[in-house]
């Protein structure tokens, strides 16, 4: 789940652009004004990596047919980032309620609606047009760029792996074994991703918590180093423990939420991950980005299912997904 | 002998109108219930001519009286709903053409009896009613030979009672023409107050009584007779106890046989929610077997609670929906068109912050569920339009019937009209300062008004029940300040 309008840019025009310009206008059923593209286009270089010059933007945008090629042929990696192309969707709308009104400007609004809805992207649209990062979103970014994070240290990356394979292996049982496995796998990881942090010395998680100091307030490091005592002390997740420590079996309650709390505090082990980038996406586009390919495209316009994420991700994706 | 007669000492004026309705109730029903909400209406005004603490309302009669917080806070929630059901009653008696029920008199009486003795026991300054003290029905004299009073008559009563009655208003309007007398016996008021609120109250004020009449008061007020057998305590198969049944306290039923909405009554002091999921489980016994989904109402006599649970969060609400309200709710369900895609009409808005303002307020009722929405533009940035537009989207989407309009002033009022009947025409605009039995769909009026015209009844049925409106603008008070 990437859930990112970069990743599905292209699938914008038959989406978006092309039915707004199929409208027609008011009772008479007129056309939509033909200069539009210079406005949206106006919009457009503005998220763009490479900026034009005003007189090179000018030329474009004053020509309608000019400006209408140009915008079509604008690509994934012409972008400056996830954020600039957030930027520019909300703009568009105030270019389109100046250029024609409310009638156009809200039929853009519902086709963008429909869009994130389609594609499952990673942001709640309110009006007047402002696209807000959901929970879902922010959590599946922060998954994300834990896993990008992770794939560049060998280690770190064979620890993820193990860790969303146990993930996987609760597909097919769902046992407190299993369960547990799941936990110790997630405390390893955020031991070696926290043992690598800069400064730190410590092994264990609960001492790493002690020399990270990326902590707000005390409670906050205290509320890990619990979790980690939890995992710790529980019989049968990292050491063998004593049953008389267990107030009952884990079951899947427990693997929701150890999976979702130890997953939250890896930006207080990990000073790569940018909050900023992980709630408003990222804002710049210096690494190519595997599009999202969606599994089947409906031609009426219907919700569509997109290809699956995998491993935690996925897990994670379908826990979040909100009833419409 | 008078079960009034603790009154008689220091309230002579209350303790006669009460024994004159005592007396009515078998022999003159509606004379009864004329008799002990006047009695009611000398109470309360005794109460806030010597009690300070009183805080004058808007206006001075009884309801505005018994709804003033300070007096609800004062009387708490049990003599309040008491109070309630006696001006209803009493309301009902003086304006309504059906007959009177002697069981409805019953009531105001007996419930006039627990007003009147907090009000003996919180402010009697020469002695308290003994806390034991209970209200015997059976005691009620059986006289019959007095002849029935109509309600016209009646109101040439009230109204000859209201010349000789002191007027409230004018008498606190400037408090530094108390005189010493007044000033003296507040002073003792407070005292005696001060000492009865240091005691416990241990009188049984019958509150299961009062909160189950209640509940049936109101539904009557919406027009529900309750005549039936399966109104009440209506069997439902599928819940999940050991027997597989429930009853369900009142089923209101459709003309097609289907059930519109159900009313859960806990007749307790516990909070109206705890009913909420019991009422939950016979709206899907209901639905199982008359595929109708009812809205559901919880209910303990003084809270009322409505869901429509498939499309809206619990809210609180004053009674019941008439029957033509909760059918239109249902009906609603598969009609309602999204406002999102609906078009605003340009020939009544077209600047930009207006359609702006609109497309939030509608995504703020369909998308996010909300109830309430402020709108805040300069003067002269066309707020009514903003309003009549948004009514148009909401009319046009069946989302809304009929609308109130509410302004601070009568100007205002007629500006606001002129404005509906040039914009929207088709909705009947009414001005409910001066037309005030109009039918329409947009009702504008100002506060004061519409407050005199919130509990009118015809014929025993409330005329703006709590489904009415389904949109109410207010234009802020600081327009005009």
């Amino acid at each position: 789940m990437r859930g990112e309008f970069i990743g599905v840019w292209p699938e914008t025009w038959r989406e978006i652009w092309q039915p707004l310009i199929d409208l027609r206008l008011g009772e008479k059923g007129e056309v939509v004004p033909e200069d539009i593209f210079g406005d949206l286009y106006r919009e457009l270089a503005k998220a763009l990596r490479e900026p034009l010059s005003p007189g090179g933007l000018a030329d474009i945008v004053d020509d309608p047919v000019l400006s209408r090629e140009k915008f079509e042929k604008v690509g994934v990696e012409d972008f400056g980032g996830e954020r600039a192309l957030v930027a520019f969707f909300e703009a568009t709308h105030a270019a389109l309620e100046e250029l024609v009104g409310d009638e156009l400007s809200n039929y853009y609004f519902n086709l963008l609606a429909a869009f994130i809805d389609k594609f499952s992207l990673r942001y709640e649209l309110r009006r007047p047009c402002t696209l807000c990062p959901t929970l879902p979103g922010i959590f599946a970014s922060l998954v994300r760029d834990l896993r990008g994070l992770t794939s560049q240290d060998a280690h770190l990356d064979a620890l993820m792996k193990e860790f969303e394979n146990a993930v996987r292996d609760l597909r097919h049982d769902c046992s407190d074994g299993r369960i547990k496995t799941c936990i110790q796998k997630q405390v390893n990881l955020l031991e070696a991703i926290g043992s690598a942090f800069p400064g730190v010395k410590a092994k264990t998680l609960g001492a790493i918590c002690d020399q990270v100091g990326t902590w707000p307030h005390e409670k906050l490091k205290d509320a890990m180093k619990d979790l980690y005592g939890f995992a710790s002390d529980y019989p049968g997740i990292r050491h063998g423990g004593t049953p008389a420590s267990a107030l009952r079996a884990v079951d899947m309650r427990d693997m929701v939420a150890m999976s979702i709390l130890l997953t939250g505090f890896t930006p207080y082990l990990e000073n790569r991950l940018s909050a900023e980038a992980i709630f408003g996406g990222s804002a710049n586009h210096a690494e190519p980005i595997p599009p999202v390919v969606p599994l089947a495209v409906a031609a009426t316009g219907a919700p569509i299912a997109m290809a699956r994420p995998r491993g935690f991700l996925g897990w994670l994706a379908s826990f979040w997904r909100r009833e419409p | 002998m008078s079960q009034f007669a603790f009154l008689q000492r220091e309230w002579t004026a209350v303790c006669d109108a009460a024994m004159r309705a005592e007396v009515a109730v078998h022999a003159d029903p509606r004379t009864a219930c004329f008799y002990a909400r006047h009695a009611l209406e000398l109470a309360v005004a005794w109460a806030y001519k010597h009690d300070s603490t009183l805080q004058l309302p808007y206006q001075d009669n009884l309801s505005a009286l018994i709804h003033e917080p300070s007096f609800k806070q004062t009387a708490g929630e049990a003599v309040f709903s008491k109070a309630r059901v006696i001006n209803t009653l009493g309301n009902r008696a003086a304006h309504g053409h059906r007959a009177i029920p002697s069981d409805d008199a019953l009531v105001a009486v007996r419930e006039l009896f627990h007003v009147t003795y907090w009000l003996a026991r919180t402010y009697g300054r020469l002695g308290r009613p003994a806390p034991g003290i209970a209200f015997n029905a059976g005691a009620l004299p059986r006289v019959m030979s007095t002849r029935s009073q109509t309600a016209e008559q009646l109101q040439r009563l009230e109204a000859s009672l209201r010349e000789r009655d002191e007027k409230l208003a004018a008498l606190l309007a400037d408090k530094s023409t108390l005189d010493e007398d007044l000033k003296r016996l507040r002073a003792e008021v407070a005292a005696a107050k001060q000492a009865a609120t240091a005691r416990p109250d241990t009188h049984d004020y019958s509150e299961a009584e009062t909160r189950d009449y209640f509940i049936d008061l109101l539904l009557k007020e919406a027009g529900w007779p309750l005549d039936q057998a399966r109104d009440r305590e209506f069997e439902v198969a599928g819940m999940p106890n050991n027997q597989g049944k429930g009853f369900v306290d009142y089923v209101l039923w459709g003309d097609d046989g289907k059930p519109l909405g159900l009313v859960e009554a806990k007749r307790t002091r516990r909070d109206a929610r705890v009913g909420q999921q019991q009422a939950k489980l016979y709206a899907d016994c209901l639905e199982r077997q008359f595929a109708q989904r009812p809205l559901i109402f919880y209910s303990n006599g003084y809270e009322h609670w409505l869901w429509d649970d498939r499309n809206h969060p619990p809210r609180a609400v004053q009674g019941f929906y008439k029957k033509a309200e909760l059918e239109l709710a249902i009906q609603r369900r598969g009609t309602r068109k999204a406002l999102a895609t609906g078009e605003i009409n340009p020939a009544i808005v077209e600047r930009y912050y207006q359609t702006r303002s609109i497309r939030r307020i509608a995504e703020a009722f369909e998308r996010d569920h909300d109830r309430k929405a402020l709108v805040v533009m300069a003067t002269g940035a066309g707020k009514t339009r903003t309003v009549i537009a948004l009514a148009d989207l909401l009319m046009r989407c069946n989302w809304t019937k009929r609308v109130l309009f509410l302004a601070d002033r009568v100007a205002l009022v007629i500006q606001a009209v002129n404005a509906f009947k040039r914009h929207l025409p088709d909705a009947s605009p009414v001005n409910l300062v001066t037309e005030k039995d109009a039918e329409g769909r947009v009702f504008v009026s100002t506060y004061p008004t519409m407050m005199g015209l919130i509990d009118e009844t015809r014929d025993g049925q409330r005329r703006f029940g709590v489904g009415h409106f389904d949109l109410v603008p207010k234009q802020a008070c600081l327009e005009t300040t």
